[in-house]
């Protein structure tokens, strides 16, 4: 009968002593060793965008508290900060592009035709739109700084002593030349006042301003605006890139935590609380709902592997597989009025923890135990799967429970119904050869309680619903040595499965009822 | 046993109407000692429809006995519910029938006072779904099922509760008269063939169709018709309702649920002998075919079993035993110069109390004893061993079942070997012989699919393993049993009932070579 | 085997039916190198004795029980011509039923009989049968016939349908010297099936406990009596063993289906027809459809599959009712393959006698298919209805087996002769 795998047993991090499984944990954070185990062109632009990211909060967003701590000579635009910075920027630029290009041209493998919400479909959208405005509009920024003659007045006004003058003038050639300012009017071109330029800049400037080349892509965005430089400058599009560039991020932090992005601190901390080891039901239901459940990143592999897909393909329940699952709980954690738990149980009761989904889980989330503590709170809400619910039931007072007809759920046609028509079982004459012959009543006779050829008889006398309850129907193995064997060829075998699907439509509707009577907490 | 048994009053014949007077008289505080030549119900009572009428059947032909079964209907299902289905009847008729019929219907029965309902053709249809498309009329009335054998084996035991003494395989040979009464009844035991006597103060003849030999026995002549009737049992129960044809009561008008069965008849054959009647395949035919005008499904559905009953009518004169009145007919032999006997028949299986109160309210004044019925106010109590004649499933749980040792000896009927013991513990304590036919009587062994093929020999091996039957009669016992149920079974041999009486053959010619046996 | 959807499968012969005469037939068929495809459903044999009897009672109407079957059979010979023992000759009796032990035996199951007379055996019921060809772990039953042995009966606790003392009762009112002993199986409580039962005895343990319990009754006794449960895959050696265990000689005592040693026959039998490369459809019914250009065709019934069979000749050895061979209607018995017509009395009041044991027996258990010589089932005007039909086995009109106990004789006999005319025929051609 049903026990839920001990998550402990397939846990992997177990088998290690807790200090490595922090660093492996740590480098499973850094690296994405398990998002690249499930996918790799995933793992590619993840780890682009990831990385590049990474690099550019800590190093350029927060810079004051850890660049300029580790490097006195820090500048933005010192190299190799600014090179990096733009390195990074596109790497994130270009996952970015790649996530786009996947999406837009469904290269996604294996797509789960599923029922995805809209709501899903769209919820990573907004982060990674997000991610590449702020890059985008970071390049776009430092090109519009690059450009600006105001920017470049300042800084000159800040850092040297140069007044209006001949000087000036070299610097502000050399400035245009190698370093995309544009100034209005134009200076004009003049080789001698460029090599004096220099001298200014190696003087005043170079101490904090490398080669603008080595910002690749700002300076080829520069470059491109200079066209219109001037009435860029004009209208100090560099200060309101400033504020776009700083209002979205902000807009970032803000939107973290209700976005796809929180995944960010919600996954180690789901890796860190899973290597914990909870020993209670209810350690194991707040492990799951307190962490792990919001780590999901809605990726889809987990059901990509589901060995139970099948089950899905054939009964189309959605919640037969992982990723769906978690959609479903997140549903009920968050008390939403619309979920269906119907279709929750029935396809969990599917799941036949062979912890694919859980080894592949890029998030690192402990699903065994997701769908352990699931079972168990419909179970103790008396929503058990119809194997358990007959077993604790006796088949005589199965027989005499009240049902109100009309709770009934609709199920499919069956194609022949052989409980109904008596002449499929009317002609057995009680020889107990089938009897004989079945191995489950050879091996389990302790606890069998009908034999097959009464459970035949008990249809006979008009006891369809007693018949239905029976463990002999709940057991049979189906291997129909029973059908193949008798002599009036009853089909023995067909009508214990009619008995169990007639069986499971009553529990259904009795268990709804009971639902219903007690209302659902789940906790 | 002694050699002279006094008592007040001996009851002769052991169906509904002799155990209900056996249970009423104790009732009334007297000693009740009843002879039966066979076992309970082996008369009409044990070969009826076990229908319960609301009385709308004989509203045309009798409405005196319409009237009687209506009100008594009402008593029964208060005093012997666990031994009534209330199924409630419908009666129907198809294209063809007889309109005018039809249409009288409901005045007559509001003559004789039977409530009834009109349905239309499509409510009763999917009320009962076998009934046939050709339904052109159908009300709805208040028959219901009984199951006979119950009543006979609760109102013994209730008797014998009250200290009734109940002798069964005890046949009535003569009686030794004085004067103008009967002084003592002269007995013999059927099964050890020890003769013996009853002296008691009164004398009732309830032995139904042999009321008349009975009679004779005391210089009285009663003139009797012997209307055989036979009726088909079903494998499995068709309809929930009693259906009746809608028209002049005729043969094979009548489909009754028994339990998990259901059973049709019947046919009105005059015989010579009430002893050693059978179905006929003749009947078996006719009766079928007439039942698959108002339900098609009979034809085709598959029959287990035939039996038949000879019904106990007074003669009137004239030939068509349906006019003789169904009333019962009460005598006391005061008029025919024998001071203290009684003959109570006829009747209804339906009025069967009524019959034994009028009865005992005979003997009352005779005897100068003030004792007013109490059949219509104390409810006749429920017994375990008058359980088993219901089709059942173990009590008390499958699985406690199983735990505890006990197997099922008849598969067909579900009856484990416990029952067995305990049938044959309430025979033994009624001074009877346990054997394969007392125990059938009480139980449904033999009367499933089976026909008694398997169950007579598991139930032979487990009195012999438990030592209660130890003498070299078993082989005899077997083919006698067996012999009982083919006066059922040969005349409806086709289907799936040739397959099982001829595995029936197999095993017991075949393998045993019963036939063989002297 | 597989079938195919809308193939069509040839053979030499079909046969219909896998009760004894089916076996029988295929196995002959087999043997002389004919391509052999059997359907049928062989549970049959889980009601039937295993015992293989050939004539043990003539005249049926005086009971008459034979002690030996061939000075029956002149008899028989004279009044019943129609009888399919008529048809055939001792010589080829003898060989058939020599043919089917031999195949029994390749089977793994030794038969054996005594010396051309009929054997006694003792059933559950405390009666004696007359069989012919006889299990070897009930051979040593027929000994007791003499009355002179002390016998011990053992029964198990538990096991439904067989007493010990009934039997016992049956033994001593033909003064036999018997006594009892009930044996205790702790591992088998309540209800509990025969199969149970029987695979005990394939276990050492089992018999040592056996015997143990035993032992304070064997005492001065010669021969031990057992209900026909002694294994199901080892029966001899299981029985050799419990010999050995008790010192007495010991016999089976065959009851109630569901009966072990006719799944051993069925067993036996089927091991030795898979091993001659006989096709077998298990559970295959089929419905013939036309004769085509000296073939007979079929279909086979039910979904999904519908494959054809193109057969050159075929056995009708569907049974009887049971077997649901013949089925009867309320007023006419059919055959159910080609719709053959079935020799019966008219009027089902004529079918049976009230009597149950009558003594002439059912008139309607001697209903069935007419034949030629050579088994061929005729028509009206007594010809034969195909050239290469043949019927076998308990099918066959004439033949009361439960009252003349010659059922599995027929059915070996009928086979076996109407697969040699088949095959001489072929050869002619």
């Amino acid at each position: 009968m049903f026990k839920p795998a001990s998550s402990d047993r397939f846990n992997p991090g177990r088998l290690y002593p807790n200090p490595v499984n922090l660093i492996l944990s740590f480098l499973n954070t850094i690296f994405q060793i398990r998002l690249f185990a499930a996918g790799k062109i995933r793992w590619l632009f993840h780890f682009f965008v990831f990385a590049g990211f990474l690099y550019l909060v800590t190093v350029h967003a927060f810079h004051q508290v850890t660049a300029v701590v580790l490097f006195d000579y820090y500048d933005p635009t010192v190299d190799p900060f600014q090179f990096l910075r733009n390195l990074f920027g596109s790497l994130v630029v270009a996952g970015c592009i790649l996530f786009f290009l996947r999406r837009g041209l469904r290269l996604r493998v294996n797509q789960i035709k599923s029922n995805w919400g809209s709501h899903l479909k769209y919820k990573g959208l907004v982060s990674i739109i997000l991610v590449f405005l702020i890059v985008g509009t970071g390049f776009l920024l430092e090109a519009s700084k690059i450009i600006s003659e105001p920017v470049f007045m300042e800084m000159v006004e800040d850092y040297s002593d140069l007044e209006e003058g001949d000087e000036l003038e070299e610097l502000k050639l050399f400035w245009q030349e190698k370093a995309f300012v544009s100034f209005d009017p134009t200076v004009p071109a003049d080789p001698e006042k460029l090599k004096n330029g220099q001298v200014l800049n190696e003087v005043y400037c170079i101490s904090c301003h490398s080669d603008i080349r080595s910002s690749f892509v700002s300076c080829l965005l520069a470059d491109l605006m200079s066209f219109y430089g001037t009435v860029l400058n004009q209208t100090r599009v560099d200060v309101m890139l400033y504020r776009v560039h700083y209002g979205l991020c902000l807009a970032l932090i803000v939107f973290l935590p209700f976005s796809r992005l929180n995944h960010i601190f919600l996954i180690p901390l789901s890796i860190a609380v899973k290597n914990q080891a909870p020993k209670t039901h209810h350690q194991k239901t707040a492990q799951v709902f307190g962490a792990s459940l919001f780590a999901c990143t809605n990726c889809g592999y987990c059901s990509q592997v589901c060995s139970v897909y099948p089950h899905f393909q054939i009964t189309g329940n959605p919640d037969v597989l992982p990723h769906s699952k978690i959609e479903t709980l997140k549903k009920i954690a968050d008390k939403h009025p619309d979920v269906s738990l119907w279709g929750l149980q029935k396809g969990n009761n599917a799941c036949t923890q062979c912890n694919k989904c859980t080894q592949i889980c890029p998030s690192g989330i402990d699903l065994q135990t997701l769908w352990a503590v699931t079972h168990r709170i419909f179970s103790d809400n008396a929503l058990v799967n119809n194997q358990t619910f007959f077993n604790r039931i006796l088949p005589e007072a199965w027989a005499d429970l009240e049902t109100e007809p009309r709770m009934l759920i609709a199920r499919q046609e069956l194609v022949s119904d052989l409980i109904e028509k008596t002449d499929a079982f009317e002609n057995c004459i009680q020889c107990t050869i089938c009897t004989n012959v079945c191995p489950v009543v050879e091996y389990d006779s302790k606890d069998n309680d009908y034999t097959p050829q009464q459970v035949m008889n008990l249809l006979r006398l008009d006891q369809k619903h007693l018949a239905s309850g029976t463990r002999m129907v709940w057991t049979c193995l189906t291997c129909y040595a029973c059908q193949d064997i008798c002599p009036q060829k009853i089909p023995v075998t067909d009508i214990i499965l009619e008995l169990r699907h007639l069986g499971g439509v009553r529990a259904d509707a009795v268990k709804l009822q009971q639902t219903v009577k007690k209302r659902v907490e789940i906790s | 046993m002694e050699k002279i048994i006094e008592t007040q009053v001996l009851v002769i014949g052991g169906g509904v109407t002799g155990t209900g007077i056996a249970r009423d008289l104790c009732l009334r505080g007297f000693d009740v000692v009843l002879i039966e030549k066979k076992d309970l119900n082996a008369g009409a009572s044990g070969g009826n429809h076990g229908l319960l009428h609301s009385g709308a059947r004989y509203i045309a032909s009798d409405p005196e006995a319409a009237v009687e079964c209506n009100s008594e209907i009402r008593i029964l299902k208060k005093m012997a519910g666990h031994c009534i289905q209330r199924t409630g009847g419908l009666f129907v008729a198809v294209r063809g029938d007889d309109e005018n019929y039809i249409a009288d219907f409901p005045g007559l029965c509001d003559r004789a006072g039977i409530p009834f309902e009109a349905v239309s053709v499509r409510d009763a249809i999917k009320l009962e779904p076998v009934l046939s498309a050709n339904l052109i009329a159908a009300y709805q009335v208040n028959d219901a099922s009984i199951n006979p054998f119950k009543i006979s084996i609760e109102n013994m035991n209730d008797a014998v509760s009250r200290g009734a003494r109940y002798l069964s395989f005890c046949k009535l040979e003569s009686f030794d008269m004085e004067k103008k009464k009967i002084v003592r009844a002269n007995v013999r035991n059927q099964v050890n063939g020890k003769a013996f006597q009853i002296q008691a103060q009164t004398y009732i003849n309830a032995s139904g169709a042999w009321a008349g030999y009975i009679a004779q026995m005391a210089d009285i002549s009663i003139p009797m018709v012997f209307s055989k009737g036979t009726l088909l049992v079903t494998s499995r129960r068709l309809a929930r309702h009693v259906i009746n044809r809608l028209r002049k009561a005729t043969d094979a008008d009548i489909l009754v649920p028994g339990g998990v069965v259901s059973i049709l008849g019947t046919t009105s054959l005059r015989v010579d002998h009430p002893d050693n009647i059978h179905p006929t395949v003749d009947e078996v035919d006719y009766i079928i075919d007439q039942g698959a005008q108002m339900i098609p499904m009979l034809a085709t559905c598959r029959y287990v079993r035939a039996y038949s009953g000879v019904r106990p009518l007074v003669s009137a004169g004239g030939d068509d035993d349906r006019n003789v009145s169904r009333g019962y007919t009460l005598m006391d032999h005061e008029r025919d110069g024998v001071d203290n006997f009684i003959t109570i028949t006829g009747g209804k299986l339906t009025t069967f109390r009524l019959m034994a109160e009028k009865t005992c309210d005979r003997v009352c004044e005779k005897l100068g004893v003030d004792a007013a019925c109490q059949t219509e106010v104390i409810p006749l109590p429920a017994t375990r061993s008058g359980e088993w004649s219901e089709p059942g499933i173990p009590h008390g749980g499958f699985k406690e079942f199983k735990a505890s040792g006990d197997a099922i000896l008849c598969e067909c009927e579900m009856v484990p070997a416990s029952a067995i013991d305990s049938i044959i513990n309430s025979i033994c304590k009624d001074k009877g012989t346990p054997d394969l036919s007392s125990i059938a009587v009480r139980s449904r062994v033999g009367k499933g699919p089976c026909q008694g093929a398997f169950c007579s020999v598991r139930i032979l091996s487990h009195m012999y393993q438990t030592g209660q039957m130890s003498d070299t009669s078993g082989i005899q016992e077997l083919k006698k049993f067996l012999n009982e149920r083919w006066k059922g079974e040969h005349a409806l041999l086709w289907d799936q009932a040739i397959v099982q009486s001829s595995i029936k053959e197999m095993i017991h010619c075949g393998v045993f070579g019963l036939e063989l046996e002297k | 085997m597989n079938l195919k959807n809308n193939a069509t499968i040839s053979c030499d012969l079909l046969v219909i039916g896998s009760g004894i005469a089916g076996m029988v037939a295929a196995a002959r068929a087999a043997s002389l190198g004919l391509d052999t495809v059997l359907t049928g459903s062989s549970s049959g044999f889980f009601l039937t004795s295993g015992l293989l009897d050939f004539l043990g009672v003539y005249p049926v109407e005086s009971s008459q029980v034979l002690e030996s079957p061939f000075n029956g059979l002149d008899q028989l010979r004279k009044q019943n011509p129609d009888h399919p023992y008529s048809k055939i000759d001792n010589k080829t009796i003898l060989e058939s039923l020599d043919f089917t032990a031999r195949i029994l035996s390749s089977g793994g199951l030794e038969y054996s009989s005594a010396k051309n007379t009929n054997v006694n055996i003792l059933t559950s019921a405390g009666t004696f049968k007359p069989s012919f060809l006889v299990p070897q772990t009930m051979i040593k039953g027929s000994s007791i016939g003499s009355g002179k042995k002390k016998i011990l009966l053992a029964d198990f606790k538990g096991l439904k349908g067989y007493s010990a003392a009934l039997i016992a009762q049956a033994l001593k009112r033909r003064h036999m010297d018997v006594t009892t002993v009930t044996i205790q199986v702790p591992q088998l409580t309540g209800d509990f099936n025969v199969m149970r039962m029987a695979a005990l005895f394939e276990d050492d343990a089992f018999l040592h406990r056996t015997a143990k319990q035993i032992e304070s009754s064997v005492q001065d006794r010669e021969i031990l009596g057992l209900p026909a449960v002694c294994g199901i895959h080892n029966s001899q050696d299981s029985m050799k063993k419990l010999e050995n265990l008790t010192g007495l000689d010991c016999f089976e005592i065959p009851g109630l289906p569901p009966s072990i040693p006719g799944l051993r026959l069925k067993n036996a039998f089927e091991t030795h027809i898979l091993k001659n490369k006989v096709r077998v459809f298990n559970n295959v019914k089929v419905a013939f459809t036309a004769f085509e250009n000296e073939q007979i065709l079929f279909t086979t019934d039910g979904e999904p599959f519908r494959t054809q069979i193109a057969a050159k000749g075929v056995i009708l050895a569907s049974g009887r009712f049971p077997g649901r061979g013949l089925a009867a209607h309320r007023e006419v018995i059919r055959e159910t393959v080609f719709d053959i017509p079935v020799y019966h009395p008219q009027q089902r009041s004529l079918w049976y006698q009230l009597d149950f044991f009558s003594p002439q027996g059912h008139p309607v258990n001697r209903a069935g298919i007419l034949t030629d010589s050579d088994f061929r089932p005729v028509d009206k005007t007594c010809q034969p209805l195909c050239e290469n039909v043949y019927a076998a086995g308990s099918i066959l009109a004439h033949n009361d087996w439960t009252r003349l106990k010659s059922g599995a004789g027929v059915s070996c006999v009928s086979a076996f002769c109407a697969v040699n005319h088949f095959h001489a025929r072929k050869k002619i051609k």
